[in-house]
């Protein structure tokens, strides 16, 4: 056992615990069958729907907007421009207004608004509103922003850099003089769209007094009142927000977007509630993205392989306009300073307005192009000192209860597991190459198949007859075919096809040893059933081992004066439990983790347990879904107020039975006694028994938890978290050296979670955040030229598909975080934050060609291994 | 959309089309028609004309050696049929590649060659099975029919040689020796699902140890699938050789006419365009 480990007291070791099980969300019933109402199912009586006007001009004046002809059509019911509307300045830069008034600054920027009888009329009337703008000039680079004589885009910020985010700690000089070896990179990344399944809406309702009802699908309800409440002109006490299930968050719903308040203005103006909802096509033009950025990165070593200094040098552009996502700075520094130990760290961050869209936080805020960029010169370092580039790391990761050079303090750390799991499981030692470039093996130890393939992939009839029938020969992989049309299968080939080349079928063996302390799961997945024809001969396909760790807060980010959770928690008479938690649901599973620290605390089964968590009425306060908080500092909160009814139901319990609190336990809607596991008297009994005897009480408590953790300094140290997070991820790739596509085979996924508390929740977040990550490193690129989207569908913005996935396996380092619910750490970002850092390795130590760009498109990676010559 | 018609037979089809109210459109499947109108990239046809339930346009026959498939047959039923995955598996194997599941389920042939992008998958193969194409319309109350070559159907993006009021029915294609091989495959910028970037098809017969009855064809390089006559000539009636490999790939690279779009540049369509076919007639000589 790794000394990081911290042991819980096992008092209820006899019990069968519910930590570490396998529990289906909640609502999976209702999300698998389709009877969820999500926003779109929302039909309130008298109802208008809403729709908008974008600009459609990157940057211009608008002289004149002329709504005659929109207001004349039947069934529009208010047409909505900026002097309609009070204007509040908003957002996080304060730039933003709900409608614009004088200036658009990218192309969707929101101008006018209609609400109307039906979805068909408002689009309608949209089209007949009439805008002219007179053209400004474009800024569509920060490069072409922080130019002298650039466009000022906001008048308030003269330099077009409206945020610089600086940190330190060390002395740089003093860094490079120590150095033996140093690289020096610019790393080219780009935006990334959520692609929420549910694209974003709401409704805004008013009551007779006044008071406002939202449906709304923001991550964060509390600070949402507050905000909006200003912008609106309704007082946060007359606002109630309700969220119904939300279609995925990723960060999107974090912030105040225009259409919020506009929908609101909507409703007032027609005394109606008004539905406001976003086509797939608008939910690409007109919500945020991942921040684009350029990181200028120097970093060294010593010749032992002891990182000396790491200079960072980020320019990113912020769009037209300002949201949360202009903070990521603020957490890529931590990444810089603190996923290993560097003496010598510098951060300088200019936050550039442009004429492009703009962008927000996303799952990992800034943290996966951070870890790009710093993994990738960690393995170019190696190689130039001739080190193994996992031993490097090795040497250079936190051990448990260390303070990181930034101030943030590692109650545990399980990086130093993680990187050996992960390439224990990977094959490390045997699939890498020792010199990047230099294969050691080609890949298919089979012979590629010659012409031509087999039958059409798919679980057609097989037909009978065939031409051009060819022997097989001995030596030909099973999982092609020799002729047309012929499926000739052995019955334990799978039926997907190979394409082309029979390539070598590769299965992990299952680890003959298994550490105690990890939980372990895998993953297998059948090869894509796409045929892989215009892969090549074995000559010109290269593999290759590469892997990245990562960094995260696992405890909460202390960014308000609270980073707190509330919970209450009631009993009623026949032991069904209501969690009301401030905590939202985003799709991510807080429902069933929550329900389950309630549930084993109070030795009842899962389903006596019922959470609410949707309703700023009737749920305490919480900060918000984001920083990966929730299961450590909302099942914290919950944790304590179950502690505090479980306490009050074995006090009145021991008082019944005249035993001493300690002999007594509970399980499974029993009283117990602890040493036999014998029950003694039902559950309910004792509920009863507090409300309707002596004391009429109802078993009913409530909590507010606040984590360990404390605000920033003023030079950003301090140990913001509760906990932190560690991961490495090992990605196995093929790379064609002719097309330029990279496949990828594997990913082996070692996390120190602190400890599993769902493992089927937790195995979902692994498995999205592989997809999502190789994603961002291979496919997703929202394509912006002159200030406009080239790619607003899912026809060309390519997502990963369920069928691209590689094979996974997965380790989890239990470390048991002292702070942590039975010992959890937050998780949600994790798992999409080294992917792409992984993959590029891969690429790397396959054709020793280094690329700083993603997406790792197959004609940007041709491109790069034409101009290295490989 | 103000009407929507269900005909049931060819002629009952055409004859809505003279005097349907507003603008018209064919639907078949719906899988490029519906997406376009949702998004707004085209306004709904206000009279609507469904093929689906026109029996003689469903399904897939052989006629004197001929397979003859109804342009309304769906990609899964091409990609699962029988006849040809026996005798035109190239087709089958393309209509498989297309999409995903659903989509296959209701997308239909004819309305991937209709819709006469240059990407449509089925394109390609069929100009390798020189497929001919058989086009109906009313004259004086009466069917009348004529065919085109493949090669002939397609004008330009999203153009074809249908007259106005003109139905595809049938799409034919001969039989071939088995001493004939026909590969096609298209390259995507994701593993699954990929809409093509290139597509390349080569079909040929080398059982006399000459290159005989050869077909290429090109998808997504050209304002519309293309035969790739220059490459065929490089390798006609010559043994496959070094020499005549290199030959055709250069000249596929030159009579193809790729643009650079936000799929990928023009000269990566072209550098896949060689590579492709390339592997092809390296993987033809060496079976
Ligand atoms: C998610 C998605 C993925 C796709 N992927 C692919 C892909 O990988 N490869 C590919 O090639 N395509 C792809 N497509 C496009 C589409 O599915 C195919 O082109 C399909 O075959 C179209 O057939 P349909 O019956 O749905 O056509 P429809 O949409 O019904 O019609 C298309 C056009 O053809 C006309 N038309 C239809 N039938 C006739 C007829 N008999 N006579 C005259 N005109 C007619 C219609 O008027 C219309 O103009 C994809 C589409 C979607 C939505």
């Amino acid at each position: 056992m790794p000394d990081s480990t911290i042991d819980l007291p096992t008092k209820r070791a006899a019990k069968k615990s519910l930590i570490g099980q396998r529990i289906p969300k909640l609502d999976a019933p209702e999300k698998a069958t389709g009877l969820a109402r999500y926003l779109e199912d929302i039909k309130l009586p008298r109802m208008l729907y809403g729709k908008i006007l974008f600009a459609d001009r990157p940057h211009a004046r608008i002289v004149d907007i002329d709504t005659s002809a929109a207001k004349k059509i039947r069934g529009v019911r208010a047409v909505l421009t900026a002097a309609d509307i009070k204007l509040v300045p908003f957002g996080f830069g304060q730039d933003n207004t709900a409608l614009k008034a004088e200036r658009v600054t990218c192309i969707r920027d929101e101008v006018a608004a209609v609400a109307a009888d039906s979805p068909e009329i408002a689009a309608l009337a949209i089209r007949r509103i009439r805008v002219t703008y007179e053209d400004l000039p474009l800024v569509t680079s920060p490069e072409q922003a922080m130019a002298d004589g650039a466009p000022v885009i906001h008048e308030k910020t003269q330099d077009n850099i409206p945020f610089r985010y600086d940190y330190e700690h060390g002395d740089i000089e003093k860094g490079i003089q120590e150095s033996d070896a140093i690289v020096e990179d610019t790393f080219d990344l780009q935006r990334m769209a959520h692609c929420c399944l549910g694209t974003s809406g709401i409704i805004a309702d008013f009551d007779a007094q006044g008071s406002l009802t939202l449906h709304s699908l923001t991550q964060v309800p509390f600070q949402y009142k507050h905000d909006i409440a200003p912008i609106v002109g309704v007082p946060p006490q007359k606002i109630r927000v309700i969220q119904p299930p939300i279609g995925g968050g990723f960060g999107s719903k974090l912030d105040i977007h225009p259409f919020e308040p506009i929908c609101v203005f909507l409703a007032r103006a027609t005394a109606r509630p008004v539905r406001l909802t976003f086509t797939r096509q608008e939910e690409f033009l007109a919500t945020p993205t991942r921040q684009p950025m350029a990181i200028h990165m120097k970093s060294g070593a010593k010749k032992d392989g002891t990182l000396t200094f790491r200079d960072v040098r980020m320019t990113l552009d912020n769009g037209g306009r300002t949201s949360w996502g202009a903070t990521t700075p603020w957490i890529m520094m931590r990444t810089f300073s603190s996923l290993y130990r560097v003496p010598h760290v510098r951060q300088h961050a200019d936050v550039v307005y442009t004429n492009n869209i703009y962008a927000c936080a996303f799952r990992g805020y800034g943290n996966p192009q951070a870890t790009f960029a710093l993994e990738s010169q960690i393995e170019l370092l190696a190689h130039k000192l001739g080190h193994d580039p996992l031993e490097m790391r090795l040497k250079n990761a936190h051990d448990s209860r260390e303070t990181t050079a930034q101030g943030m303090f590692l109650r545990t750390c399980g990086l130093k597991e993680c990187l050996r799991a992960s390439a224990d499981k990977a094959g490390w030692n045997e699939k890498r190459n020792p010199v990047p470039g230099k294969p050691v093996a080609s890949p298919g130890e089979a012979q590629r198949v010659p012409w031509p393939s087999e039958a059409p992939p798919c679980d057609a009839p097989k037909s009978e007859g065939c031409h051009g029938q060819a022997e097989r020969r001995p030596e030909e992989p099973t999982t092609s075919e020799g002729c047309h049309g012929q499926a000739k299968r052995r019955p334990e080939e799978p039926t997907t096809s190979k394409g082309w080349h029979g390539q070598a079928k590769r299965r992990h063996e299952e680890p003959t040893t298994s550490k105690g302390w990890h939980g372990q799961a895998k993953r297998r997945h059948e090869e894509p059933t796409t045929s892989d024809g215009w892969h090549g001969p074995t000559n010109r396909l290269v593999r290759g081992l590469g892997m990245a760790s990562l960094f995260h807060v696992g405890g909460g980010a202390k960014i308000y004066r609270s980073d707190g959770c509330g919970t209450m928690l009631q009993i009623d008479d026949f032991g069904t439990v209501t969690v009301m938690t401030g905590a939202s649901e985003i799709g991510q599973g807080s429902d069933a983790v929550i329900a389950q620290i309630v549930a084993e605390e109070l030795g009842l089964p899962l389903k006596n347990i019922r959470i609410v968590n949707n309703d700023t009425d009737v749920t305490p306060w919480d900060v918000g879904v984001h920083a990966s908080r929730t299961t450590f500092i909302a099942g914290n909160s919950a944790l304590r107020a179950a502690r505090e009814a479980r306490r009050k139901l074995i006090e009145a319990a021991a008082a019944k039975l005249q035993r001493k609190p300690e002999e007594l336990d509970l399980s499974d809607g029993n009283v117990i006694e602890r040493a036999t596991g014998q029950p003694v008297e039902s559950l309910g009994k004792i509920i009863r028994g507090i409300h309707f005897g002596a004391k009429n009480a109802l078993v009913m408590t409530s909590e507010y938890y606040e984590p360990p953790s404390s605000p920033p300094d003023k030079k950003d140290r301090g140990d913001i978290s509760g906990a932190y997070a560690f991961g490495t991820h090992v990605a196995e790739v093929e790379v064609d050296l002719d097309t330029g596509l990279v496949k990828v085979l594997k990913i082996c996924a070692a996390h120190d979670v602190g400890r599993v508390i769902n493992q089927l929740g937790i195995e979902g977040q692994i498995e999205g955040g592989i997809a999502q990550g190789l994603g961002y490193g291979l496919t997703e690129d929202i394509q912006v030229d002159a200030g406009r989207v080239l790619n607003p569908s899912f026809t060309d913005y390519k997502l990963i598909t369920t069928r691209d996935l590689p094979e996974m396996e997965f380790t989890f380092v239990e470390t048991r975080d002292p702070a942590g619910p039975h010992g959890a750490k937050g998780f949600g970002e994790s798992p999409l934050i080294p992917v792409a850092a992984a993959v590029a390795n891969a690429v790397y130590n396959a054709t020793g060609v280094r690329i700083t760009e993603l997406p790792l498109t197959p004609e940007r990676v041709l491109q790069k291994l034409q101009e290295a010559q490989v | 959309m103000l009407a929507y018609h269900r005909p049931t037979t060819t002629e009952e089809a055409l004859a809505l089309l003279p005097n349907a109210t507003g603008t018209v459109s064919l639907y078949a499947g719906g899988t490029d028609l519906l997406p376009r109108w949702t998004r707004g990239i085209v306004p709904w046809a206000q009279t609507v004309v469904d093929l689906k339930r026109v029996h003689e346009l469903r399904g897939v026959a052989r006629d004197n050696g001929e397979i003859c498939i109804g342009a309304c047959t769906a990609m899964s039923d091409i990609e699962s049929n029988a006849t040809i995955r026996e005798h035109a598996p190239v087709l089958a194997e393309a209509a498989a590649r297309i999409a995903c599941s659903q989509i296959r389920s209701r997308g239909t042939i004819g309305g991937n060659l209709c819709n006469a992008s240059p990407a449509a998958d089925t394109a390609v193969p069929l100009i390798l099975l020189d497929a001919t194409l058989e086009l109906a319309r009313l004259e004086n109350d009466k069917v009348e029919r004529r065919t085109v070559p493949i090669v002939e159907f397609f004008k330009g993006p999203g153009s074809t040689a249908l007259a106005s009021a003109e139905i595809l029915t049938h799409i034919r294609v001969a039989s071939r020796p088995s001493t004939w091989l026909a590969k096609w495959d298209k390259f995507g910028t994701r593993p699954s699902m990929e809409i093509a970037v290139a597509s390349v098809g080569l079909a040929l017969d080398l059982s006399n140890a000459k290159v005989q009855d050869v077909r290429i064809g090109y998808g997504s390089v050209a304002p519309t699938p293309l035969r790739g006559r220059a490459a065929e000539e490089v390798l006609k009636a010559k043994p496959l050789t070094e020499e005549s490999m290199n030959q055709a790939v250069d000249a596929a690279k030159a009579e193809i006419s790729p643009i650079s779009d936000v799929r990928a540049s023009e000269s990566y369509r072209r550098q896949l365009v060689g590579v492709m076919l390339r592997r092809m007639l390296e993987r033809a000589r060496n079976s």
